[in-house]
């Protein structure tokens, strides 16, 4: 996909970091053991221009849906900058907060708990509009019954609860519920992970659609890699609480730098019928982030690993203007 | 002769309101040392077809109604409740998409690993646990005679479906029944369970039936591909001839609905959605969201027939694909 890598930051991610307390066992409660801390973004540095859209793709504990939560203030940083159109995210008081929660919104993966099952669809959108004051009381109706054509549900599904829809109506009325207040940027969370490929298909169509018409920028996380470069203009590959690897989706899909992303990228099961006779690309599993390997993360999977990578954190190099990696032997 | 041969399977499930056809009439052949893929979409069955097959559906409220499950020359629905428990510890072996849902939380690993060479083949505990161990190699999990003991919270999901792996192999089960068995996992582990079982199999020469909702895991996997849309096999095919020459609307609308690679321009979604199983009519279950239907599409009652050698559709108008392929 092709799209001008100039033009504003919207989103600046400046070295952020989140740690969350790990839960203590009954043996570090009888020891009188501290919390340990677990680093689930280590210093994560992005930025996300103006109408585009940056996927955001890892593997389970990566620290991918920390950040997206990190930006919506889901869960709080531990040092580090946010910023949105030149304004600090970090710093906002609570009147102040509300305010941005109104430009940035985030859809999750699984519409069913994040919405009310005692809600009517109506009643859900309609409580947004109050609660922020979007529509005078007399125009809360009309722009309930907008939002459901623009993400094209039927006007007879508005009296439904969650529990009678499908799923991809209930993704369907998320994001209806995150547009509902106008956002500039979305921060989308596994959007099409509970969906069946057909309903997937709907979704992503939809969604392509609805950042065309309204100008939309968007945090994509997922974890599917089809599906992220589908959406995305350019592409985060994060492991163990860093990007290890970011470019346009053609650099980092068809010219991946980074050892990581390469066996990620050779991973992925093809629709080509030909029965498999290859041993698989990355070996073992994802370390602990109790217990993040010294020098480079990725060493103890990684094909390449020299002594160098045991010792010292790899530099950042950049492979073109758009494309880096945090590799000492980055490249095919 | 064929492994094992379904005929007619027919597996219902009451509730106050509605009898559900989960399975309405399913039918196939899977020799010895091949793979079966069974792809479809949540609610189209395949699941309830695994259990149906190891008659594990929990009845009430399911009900196998009608049908024949021959394997190895017995029909499985006519054996006594211990003979068919004989046959699943040994003969046929399942792992889920869960691994933690067929292991004991508060049992050594290793044991429930080699519990069946103790109850089904008769062995010493420690010949078990010697033989447990050699599995546990076998399927790639490191230090198992440290692992041995542990217990299943203490591994990871990549490392509980190998466990689950090496106790379904223990007994060198004929046939092997997978059901999502990657689904949880993240890509780079599944890369590592599919090509674990791809070399088992190879290895032992037992049969595979591999459920997944992942078009390119079976696409990677399987000799034949039996795709499953409200409860039936709309389309049987060998593996290549199903992906490159669909001959059945839904199987070209599951792979045109998948981001490719180039991921310029629009995806084509099946519109609609799936049917409510309790209220199909006599027609084909697909009519309302297939672009070629006619009139009596909706009506005319469709069945699987071969259209070409070794492929099977149940589509009245399977030409009509031609114009819609890329």
């Amino acid at each position: 996909m092709t799209q001008p890598l100039d033009g504003d930051a919207a989103l600046v991610i400046d070295d952020l970091v989140v740690e969350y307390g790990a839960p203590r066992g009954l043996v570090d409660l009888a020891l009188g053991r501290t919390r340990r801390r677990v680093r689930a973004v280590d210093g994560v540095s992005l930025v996300v221009r103006r109408n585009e859209t940056v996927g955001l793709v890892g593997e389970s504990g990566c620290g991918k849906t920390t950040l997206g939560r990190a930006i919506v203030r889901i869960v709080e940083p531990t040092s580090g900058a946010i910023s949105l159109d030149g304004e600090n995210l970090l710093t906002l008081g609570s009147d102040e907060l509300r305010a941005m929660r109104r430009r940035v919104q985030m859809v999750f993966q699984d519409p069913y708990s994040s919405l009310n099952p005692r809600m009517s669809v109506e009643r859900t959108l309609a409580e947004v509009l109050r609660f922020h004051r979007i529509r005078p009381a007399a125009g809360v109706g009309d722009r309930v019954a907008e939002l459901l054509s623009l993400v094209g549900l039927a006007p007879e599904l508005a009296g439904r609860r969650p529990r009678a829809l499908s799923g991809g109506q209930r993704q369907r009325v998320g994001l209806a519920r995150a547009l509902a207040l106008e956002p500039t940027f979305l921060v989308l969370d596994e959007p099409v992970a509970a969906l069946d490929v057909s309903i997937q298909a709907q979704i992503l169509n939809l969604l392509r659609d609805l950042r065309d018409r309204l100008g939309l920028t968007m945090l994509f996380i997922a974890h599917e890699l089809s599906v992220i470069r589908h959406m995305s203009h350019r592409v985060a590959v994060m492991y163990l609480g860093r990007v290890v690897e970011v470019g346009t989706a053609a650099e980092v899909f068809d010219h991946p730098a980074h050892p990581y992303t390469q066996g990620l990228v050779r991973a992925i099961p093809r629709l080509t019928p030909e029965r498999r006779h290859r041993k698989p690309v990355i070996q073992g599993e994802v370390p602990s982030p109790l217990n993040i390997p010294p020098g480079c993360r990725f060493h103890t999977r990684c094909p390449k690993a020299q002594d160098i990578c045991r010792r010292i954190a790899p530099p950042d190099v950049a492979l073109s203007p758009s494309h880096r990696a945090e590799c000492h032997f980055p490249g095919p | 002769m064929a492994l094992l041969e379904v005929r007619g399977l027919c597996t219902e499930f009451r509730t106050p309101d509605a009898v559900i056809p989960a399975n309405a009439g399913v039918s196939f052949n899977l020799d010895a040392g091949r793979t079966l893929g069974i792809v479809g979409e949540s609610g189209s069955g395949k699941s309830v077809l695994c259990r149906a097959l190891l008659g594990l559906i929990q009845s009430p409220p399911g009900f196998v109604t009608a049908g024949e499950i021959v394997f190895d020359g017995r029909d499985l629905r006519h054996l006594d409740e211990t003979t068919l428990r004989r046959v699943r510890g040994t003969a046929i072996a399942m792992i889920f998409q869960n691994p933690m849902s067929g292991l004991n939380p508060v049992w050594p690993v290793g044991d429930q690993i080699s519990e069946g060479l103790r109850v089904h083949r008769g062995l010493s505990p420690s010949a078990a646990r010697a033989r447990g161990i050699a599995m546990m190699r076998q399927v790639g999990i490191p230090s198992p005679e440290v692992r041995y003991d542990e217990y299943p919270h203490q591994w990871s999901g990549g490392m509980l479906q190998r466990a689950m792996i090496a106790m379904a192999m223990a007994c060198e089960p004929k046939l092997l029944l997978a059901d999502e068995p990657t689904t949880a996992l993240d890509v780079t582990i599944q890369d590592q369970i599919l090509a674990l079982l791809v070399e088992l199999q190879e290895r032992t020469g037992m049969a595979m039936i591999l459920v997944s909702h992942d078009m390119a895991v079976i696409a990677e996997t399987s000799d034949h591909v039996a795709v499953m849309y409200a409860g039936r096999m709309v389309e049987v095919a060998p593996t290549a001839a199903a992906f490159r020459t669909p001959r059945h609307p839904y199987t070209l609308g599951l792979l045109q609905s998948i981001p490719r690679a180039a991921g310029d321009g629009r995806l084509t979604p099946i519109p609609g959605q799936p049917p409510n199983l309790a209220r199909l009519g006599d027609g084909c279950p697909f009519a309302d969201r297939c672009a070629v239907a006619s009139p009596e599409c909706r009506t005319r009652p469709v069945a699987l027939r071969e259209i070409d050698p070794g492929h099977w559709t149940a589509c009245h108008f399977p030409e009509r694909l031609a114009g819609l392929q890329a």
